[in-house]
């Protein structure tokens, strides 16, 4: 048999440009399939600045008929099919590198016991894996994308010594805080709260080829000037240790043969198809297009859990006007979180939480409400400078757990490639709702410790934009795809690099879980092929 | 031929006299000044590529000659200079003569280095024998014709090469003879700074004037208040040579950045008075095509308002590379950070230099500096940008913040820049050439003659 390559990756995003440039490191043919076109990071920024409406952060992003994102554009805003009482339309981008062109980048670890839920409360699942297997590989994983951090903190939530453990430090020294997250921070610590740093994937000092972060406050939708990890940064690197980039190419089709996967096929823009073959196959297109190639494929589905177990982190948010001028925007739009809620007996009853404080420049909004209480004139003026000094934003996010129901399917409707396009059905249970009503009253509580007015404390529930459960790990083949290994259960030289293995997230951000688990699934990849 | 005789003689004579001095009682304090000597010397920018592996060789060096491979200095008998007497070692410094006669590259400095006291030289070595031998085999030249004729090396000695310690100057402050032992025999500025001559020797009556170093360009130095640091204070001198900055002015980019990370920044602050007060009475040299100081071009100039919601980004020009690619660090109008963490564009020096050559270089390889623990940082481009992007770019920051009359850099340029192809200049080819072609005439020609 012929084989094009050692090992294809389908997706040029974080995950699957991190397995391929270990891929090709380590001397495999690597060739990587990229949905979407190679773009600058300069393109990016000036297209963010040329458009006039910059509430959605996907809006620079390529729109595009064989490549169409989850919003932003006559291609993508009706990408997604939305069936469920919840619209689920999660950032994704397709470009060479990524949806992390724009993230925010918290990089945070699972807590050991968000790996093992059935077992300590009852709910959820439990992981395949252990902490233990998985923390060397969150130590690489931190290397690779540049993580700033604090060892100190106890991120559990309970105030104690530096948890989870670890093995090294973090790569880089936690950036300073901004003037409106020290002073909210000590606040709220002196009101009893606990107040995490929020480890990213920032440059707190030059790395890697990467300049320090300078405080733009702009990490979405795009960091300027690269200080900020996105996924661009190892498709490069693995283009340079070798590996073969396809831009513009849309995997439709995996095809196999007595067990496994023999070949892929994917379109071009102008519809041409291409059949290529490898002796491995990586499938990192994101939570959703990755169990819909597999439904399209109609393999790896033995369970019926393919595109099932749809989780995120949903939330609400919180908007505050305190009393003193605080300044946010200034220095990245998140440095930190309360954690409080984020393990403990109580996950029997409601979904663990996570507060974050969101630091963001906030005249848009600010400007947008004063407008629409017809505020004009130099009234307008001073009113912006008044209330943007004092616009506080929480971000609360719950955990969720796998629901069948949840899913992700192929809809009947078809993209201009002639592709289904994907099928969302998504709904929050009681056991988020039950978390909600405990965020709530949080919430008074931090508008009474910050002496602010409440400006919205009802905002719906929110897209976390984390996308997991849909090719779901498990230990048994009858009830998840794929394996500790991320390995499919029912074809051996198929493997899956992204969130959507994850069978319970915490509240924590996945990227890095994700990473760790491109980079341990590589590893495995690249010592058997 | 003669040169070589008189070479071979003199090594005689200094050998015979040597050995005496060589012990000394108090080893620590001499291996020590060894590696403060050897600091200062920046051995470690030719002889160290990998700074896990010390002085073993192999940094890659680009000469008008051709390439040569710095060479392993560590005492490994094998690979380096562990075999090597305190005698050849002296040769090797003082004459430019190898370990087995040969003549060394002025690539090595034994032009600068023949200036130094000879108890500096033995400490040099102290100090190289003190660190870990490292096998590292360093590959010998390859030179094409004439530069392959190591014997050619003769002649340029006598064209160009002075030996001798260099003499205490009692006229002059004790500040101003340190200060020239500084300049002159260990860092040795002019490598860089002096133009060469036809003969790739440096250029009379031009020290310090500038010249060029790879595709980077090393700034005249003198006096000159146009051309030269006349108008710089000490203060700024003095922050640039120790830390790479002078705050609103200067930033060391390239080749100096380097030097100021590995060498200058390490060495005592009393030592970079000394290289001050040292340059400042080196005699002015006009550049002709400076016509005013490189810190006095450009003025805060912001037109993004001009390109919003009008751009073409698939065939960008100069300013919308400009404000998309430099504008988050450097401002929207070229004037940075008020702190100058992020440079200004506006009277920097090297933007409002008369040649694009270090502002293009930066644009494609960034800058890297770290000195007093602290990094400075900016990415490189080459990969992102083409060479007609950055042509565009240079043009578009020249006409904005530097000298309008330079800003016609193309592609080609660009190109040839970023290969760091300098072709070695024409006439000192034929002149090399013909003087190569000569000697081998006259040489077989006697050789004839006698036999017959």
């Amino acid at each position: 048999m012929q084989f094009d390559a050692d090992v294809i990756v389908v997706g040029s995003g974080v995950l699957g440009s991190l397995a391929a440039h270990s891929l090709a490191a380590a001397g495999k043919a690597v060739i990587v399939l990229e949905a979407g076109p190679r773009v600058q990071r300069w393109q990016l920024v000036e297209r963010f600045r040329n458009v006039a409406d910059k509430s959605d952060s996907s809006r620079p992003y390529p729109d595009l008929a064989w490549a169409p994102k989850s919003s932003g554009g006559a291609y993508s805003d009706d990408y997604l099919e939305n069936v469920g009482p919840l619209a689920y339309r999660p950032g994704m981008l397709k470009l060479v590198g990524g949806t992390t062109w724009n993230w925010r980048s918290a990089c945070w670890r699972l807590l050991p016991n968000d790996m093992r839920l059935n077992t300590l409360y009852g709910i959820g699942r439990d992981w395949p894996i252990d902490y233990e297997v998985l923390e060397p590989w969150y130590a690489r994983a931190e290397r690779a994308l540049g993580v700033c951090g604090n060892v100190g903190d106890d991120q559990s939530g309970h105030g104690g010594g530096p948890f989870p453990p670890r093995s090294q430090d973090y790569p880089l020294p936690m950036l300073p805080w901004s003037f409106y997250t020290r002073t909210i921070a000590a606040q709220l610590r002196a009101a009893g709260f606990g107040f995490c740093d929020e480890p990213s994937a920032r440059a707190s000092q030059p790395h890697a080829g990467r300049p320090a972060c300078s405080g733009m406050n702009n990490c979405t939708p795009i960091c300027p000037i690269g200080a900020q990890y996105s996924g661009d940064v190892h498709a490069t690197l693995a283009e340079q240790s070798g590996a073969q980039l396809r831009e513009n190419a849309v995997a439709f089709k995996l095809e196999h043969a007595g067990g496994k996967i023999v070949a892929v096929h994917y379109k071009s823009p102008d519809g041409r198809e291409t059949r290529l073959c490898a002796r491995a196959f990586v499938i990192a297109a994101h939570g959703i297009e990755t169990p819909k190639l597999l439904l399209m494929s109609e393999l790896a589905n033995a369970s019926d859990q393919v595109g099932r177990n749809l989780m995120d982190h949903t939330g609400i948010g919180l908007t505050l006007l305190a009393r003193d001028a605080l300044w946010p925007g200034q220095g990245p739009v998140q440095q930190g979180a309360m954690l409080h809620w984020r393990d403990g007996d109580f996950r029997r009853r409601h979904a663990a939480l996570k507060h974050a404080l969101g630091n963001s420049v906030a005249n848009r909004p600010v400007a947008a409400r004063l407008l629409a209480q017809g505020v004009i004139g130099p009234e307008l003026d001073r009113r912006i400078r008044h209330d943007a000094a004092r616009y506080v934003q929480v971000a609360t996010s719950f955990e969720t757990l796998p629901q069948p129901g949840n899913r992700v399917s192929l809809s009947d409707r078809k993209d201009a490639l002639g592709l289904p396009k994907p099928r969302i059905f998504y709904d929050v249970d009681d056991y988020v709702r039950a978390g909600a009503s405990v965020a709530r009253q949080d919430h008074r509580r931090f508008a009474q410790i910050l002496h602010a007015d409440v400006i919205d404390d009802d905002s719906g529930w929110r897209n976390g934009d984390h996308i997991m459960g849909t090719t779901i790990m498990g230990a048994d083949p009858r009830n998840s795809v794929v394996d500790g290994d991320c390995r499919t259960h029912d074809h051996e030289n198929l493997f899956l690099a992204t969130t959507g293995v994850m069978p319970a997230g915490g509240v924590v951000d996945p990227t890095l879980t994700g990473a760790a688990l491109a980079l341990r699934l590589a590893d495995l990849i690249g010592r058997s092929v | 031929m003669i040169a070589t005789v008189l070479v071979a003689a003199s090594l005689v004579t200094v050998a015979s006299s040597a050995t005496a001095a060589a012990s000394d009682p108090d080893e620590a304090a001499i291996v020590s000044r060894g590696r403060y000597l050897v600091t200062a010397a920046n051995c470690a920018g030719c002889h160290t590529a990998d700074p896990a592996q010390g002085f073993a060789g192999g940094v890659a060096l680009k000469t008008p000659f051709g390439m040569l491979l710095g060479s392993n200095i560590t005492p490994d008998r094998d690979t380096g200079i562990g075999t090597w007497s305190d005698e050849q070692f002296y040769r090797a410094l003082h004459w430019g003569i190898g370990a087995r006669g040969e003549h060394l590259y002025p690539v090595f400095p034994y032009d600068a280095y023949t200036k130094l006291r000879r108890a500096d030289v033995l400490a040099i070595k102290a100090y190289l024998f003190s660190l870990p031998a490292i096998r590292h085999e360093i590959p010998p030249p390859r030179l094409g014709f004439p530069f392959d004729q190591r014997w050619l090396l003769g002649v340029w000695n006598l064209l160009n090469f002075r030996e001798g310690e260099l003499p205490v100057d009692e006229s002059r402050g004790e500040a101003w003879n340190r200060g020239a032992y500084l300049v002159e025999a260990l860092a040795d500025c002019g490598a860089c700074h002096t133009p060469h001559n036809l003969t790739l020797g440096p250029r009379s009556g031009a020290q310090f004037a500038g010249a060029m170093e790879g595709s980077w360009r090393a700034y005249n130095i003198t006096t000159d208040p146009v051309g030269g640091i006349a108008d710089w204070s000490n203060a700024e001198l003095t922050a640039y040579l120790s830390t790479g900055v002078a705050s609103h002015k200067a930033g060391a980019v390239g080749p100096m950045a380097a030097v100021v990370e590995r060498s200058l920044s390490l060495l005592p602050a009393q030592d970079i008075a000394d290289i001050v007060s040292y340059m400042r009475r080196v005699p002015g040299v006009r550049s002709r095509t400076q016509g005013q100081s490189r810190f006095s071009w450009g003025r805060l100039n912001n037109s993004v308002i001009d390109i919003r919601g009008d751009e073409d980004l698939a065939h960008p020009n100069g300013r919308t590379l400009y404000y998309g690619n430099c504008a988050d660090c450097h401002g929207g109008n070229g004037g940075g950070t008020i702190d100058g963490a992020y440079p200004s564009l506006v009277h920097n020096t090297v933007v409002g230099a008369s040649e694009a050559n270090n502002l293009v270089m930066t644009m494609l390889v960034g800058v890297h500096r770290t000195t007093q623990g602290r990094e400075h940082a900016m990415p490189a481009f080459g990969a992102v940008l083409s060479d007609a992007e950055i042509a565009a770019l240079a043009n578009y920051v020249l006409n904005a913040y530097g000298d309008p009359g330079i800003a016609h850099v193309d592609a080609a340029i660009v190109a040839a820049w970023r290969a760091e192809a300098q072709p070695t200049p024409a006439l000192v080819s034929v002149f090399w050439f013909a003087l190569g072609a000569c000697c081998l005439v006259l040489v077989g020609g006697g050789l004839w003659w006698w036999r017959r």
